[in-house]
């Protein structure tokens, strides 16, 4: 409360009462607009469904209604021509009053349609977990969703094997210019966007694509490799994808250790594993943490690798919220799934910070 | 008595730039020595070479005998104290403490005894659980000690670590690295910039200048009877009065100065001839006040310029005749300090055998 005040005060110093005001409600507009009312609507969403019964029983009802007005109709018609046919006054008037009589019926039976429209058009609600229910029966569902977990704990572990050396060496191995060229090596191919480079990675992966080529070629294997329908393809894609957000949260934690720690760790009889394990990695814990959680989420999250690089039989779990929202047309499933996942990822997120025993305020930091 | 270290004409290059030049360095077992330079001498560099941080680019590096080459830092009996510590913030002061032993294998019981043991040594007993953050910049400072000595080293390596205290504690904890020194016998290599630390604590000092070590004594040695320009100038204060040898008598030499002709013995080892030209050096608190007899006393005529008032002792700054060149001298405070005014004349004298007659070199910069 007391740091978050001074931060008041610090921003009211710096840019002024206009400017703050600005900053405030603009900050606010955009939790509200952005991030708390949809996440509220979801959420909403993923609780209620349609109550079929009620809706059946409405149709049925219309059916009722109409077939009763189809007939009331044909009277009124039949009427119409007896009254053409008819010759005396007394016979006319009869006639007319019959027909009178007969539209008001019409008339009571049309008033009838009105709720029962409404019952059709915007059904009544019944909320329960039934959307969750569903997910948690259809096995094919939940098996896509206990794969999405596993193969996101897969790429986010194989990042840090990958980052966790490159980090390490740009912020304490070399000097500052050639970690300056490394990075921008790292973050050219990040100019092309995602769709391109995971394009680039089906051709690669592809049955007669160059890796297979190569592996042919060299005799490693004697049939084409089908990376593309196993999660293989889809795991090399979003390494590739998302090793900056493993590299920049170690590198920037990396590199506020101070290298006498290394050198003193070595010189007291250290090997690299220990130098490693007891002083690095302790340090670099709040980035490893960060990197861990940014690139769980984004691949948990992601729907463009895996639809490119998944093939048929490799299906991600946002493949199957898309499919609930737009191709199923059923929000409230979609939402109730899509709400699975992010308590999937905040899940993650608080498992991390026990595993490495950090703060979200160090993360912050 | 063994050596604890040797270097033989070792040689350190960084491209173009030479950081040692062709440098002998014998250290003996047990024995408190320092290297004193100013900053970019190559005192550092000599460090991190023995330590195994750095490969030499000539020479042989010996440790207890034992040649180094391609032995890692974490293969050798060195034991370095960083200037900054480096204590692992992570970890509390036993396991800093313990680190060394932990890497080597040593079980637990065995390590919690020897950490208690040092802990002990190091007068901090009971502060094995806390965090090195909690500690005073002294504490740390021990503790850094504590966790260098837990691997038994031969030799201790200290990279100027008093650097960052005050000065009070800095001349506390000279007492106290002395005082660890002589109770563990481990030899102790001291790098440092300040020459009254140097002087105070060392069995031995070798004077840096440049990429090499100019000379190598007992710091009475070093002060007394410095090999070159450079370290008479460098340790200590000291008054250079420069000239041309006149006559050269029995190791005393005659200079002709601009403030007279001036008497002192030849420094060991040089040679001069006469009409060499040569430096003369006085310490400033050589001088007295000459009234009475001049007999084998330097007597120079100058005027006060003004007086600095220090508590222990009175620098004076005096100047010549033509106030070209001053000189500086320095009394212990007496009730009976003659009061000086600015412009007075004053005779004082310095006695022939306290003025060193060394061949011109380079001094070194103020």
């Amino acid at each position: 409360m007391n740091s978050s005040n001074g931060m008041f005060k610090g921003f009211l110093y710096r840019y002024g009462k206009i400017m703050t005001a600005y900053i405030l409600l603009t900050v606010a507009v955009w939790i509200m607009g952005m991030i708390l009312l949809p996440q509220f609507l979801m959420v909403d969403y993923s609780f209620w469904a349609v109550d079929e019964v009620a809706q059946a029983k409405a149709m049925n009802q219309v059916a009722v209604l109409e077939t009763r007005l189809d007939r009331l109709d044909a009277e009124i018609r039949a009427a119409q021509k007896e009254m053409r046919a008819a010759g005396d006054a007394a016979e006319k008037d009869r006639i007319s009053r019959r027909i009178a009589d007969l539209e008001r019926r019409a008339g009571e039976v049309e008033a009838g349609f009105v709720p029962l429209d409404k019952a059709i058009s915007d059904p009544p609600r019944a909320y329960g977990l039934k959307n969750y229910a569903y997910l948690a029966k259809n096995t094919l569902h939940r098996s896509i969703f206990f794969k999405t977990m596993v193969v996101s704990l897969t790429v986010t572990f194989t990042a840090f094997l990958l980052c966790y050396p490159i980090a390490y060496y740009l912020a304490q191995v070399v000097n500052k210019q050639t970690a300056a060229v490394v990075f921008i090596g790292l973050i050219t191919p990040y100019w092309v966007n995602e769709i391109l480079r995971t394009f680039a990675w089906l051709m690669m992966l592809s049955q007669n694509g160059l890796i297979n080529i190569a592996l042919q070629a060299l005799g490693i294997v004697d049939a084409p490799v089908d990376f593309l329908n196993n999660n293989s393809g889809v795991i090399i894609g979003m390494v590739y994808c998302y090793v900056l957000f493993m590299v920049f949260p170690i590198y920037n934690t990396l590199d506020t250790l101070d290298h006498n720690q290394i050198e003193a760790a070595r010189d007291l009889g250290a090997g690299w594993w220990r130098i490693h394990t007891r002083i690095a990695i302790p340090h670099a814990k709040p980035g490893i943490a960060v990197g861990c959680i940014m690139t769980f989420m984004v691949a948990a999250g992601t729907y463009a690798v895996p639809s490119i690089l998944g093939g048929t039989s490799s299906l991600w779990f946002t493949q199957v919220i898309y499919s609930w929202f737009f191709d199923g047309g059923n929000w409230n499933q979609g939402s109730a799934y899509a709400f699975v996942l992010l308590v999937l990822c905040i899940v993650f997120i608080m498992a991390m910070t026990r595993l490495f025993k950090v703060r979200l305020e160090d993360i912050a930091k | 008595m063994g050596s604890a270290i040797d270097l033989e004409k070792v040689s350190m290059r960084f491209g173009d730039y030479l950081a040692l030049d062709n440098v002998d360095l014998h250290i003996r077992e047990g024995e408190f020595f320092s290297l004193l330079g100013s900053s970019g001498c190559g005192k550092t560099t000599i460090l991190r070479i023995i330590s195994g941080f750095l490969d030499p680019s000539q020479g042989q590096v010996r440790i207890g005998g034992r040649d180094m080459a391609g032995i890692g830092p974490n293969k050798r009996p060195t034991a370095l104290i960083f200037q900054n510590l480096a204590l692992f913030p992570l970890m509390s002061v036993a396991d800093n403490i313990g680190f060394g032993l932990d890497v080597r294998g040593v079980p637990r019981a065995d390590r919690r005894k020897k950490v208690d043991e040092l802990l002990e040594l190091i007068a901090l007993p009971g502060a094995a659980d806390k965090l090195v953050t909690e500690l005073s910049g002294g504490q740390r400072q021990r503790v850094a000690i504590a966790r260098a000595l837990a691997v038994a080293p031969e030799v201790l390596l200290l990279d100027e670590p008093l650097s960052a205290l005050d000065l009070k504690l800095r001349q506390h904890m000279r007492q106290e690295l002395r005082a660890i020194q002589q109770r563990t016998g481990v030899t102790f290599l001291y790098i440092t910039h300040d020459q009254s630390e140097a002087l105070a604590m060392s069995d031995r000092v070798g004077v840096m200048s440049q990429a090499m070590i100019e000379q190598v004594g007992t710091p009475d040695e070093v002060y007394n009877r410095p090999a070159s320009p450079f370290v008479a100038s460098f340790v200590g204060a000291n008054n250079v009065f420069r000239g041309r040898v006149t006559r050269m008598d029995n190791g005393m030499a005659v200079l002709d100065t601009r403030f007279g002709a001036l008497t002192g013995r030849v420094g060991e080892g040089s040679s001069l001839n006469v009409s060499d030209t040569a430096m003369l050096f006085v310490r400033p608190e050589d001088f007295s006040l000459a009234n009475g007899s001049t007999d084998g006393l330097n007597i120079v005529s100058s005027r006060v310029r003004f007086q600095q008032f220090e508590g222990a002792f009175v620098n004076l700054h005096l100047e010549n005749r033509d106030g070209r060149r001053d000189l500086t001298v320095q009394w212990t405070n007496r009730p009976d300090l003659p009061r000086l005014d600015r412009g007075q004349e004053l005779r004082v004298g310095f006695r022939h055998d306290r003025a060193m007659v060394l061949p011109r070199g380079e001094l070194a910069n103020e």
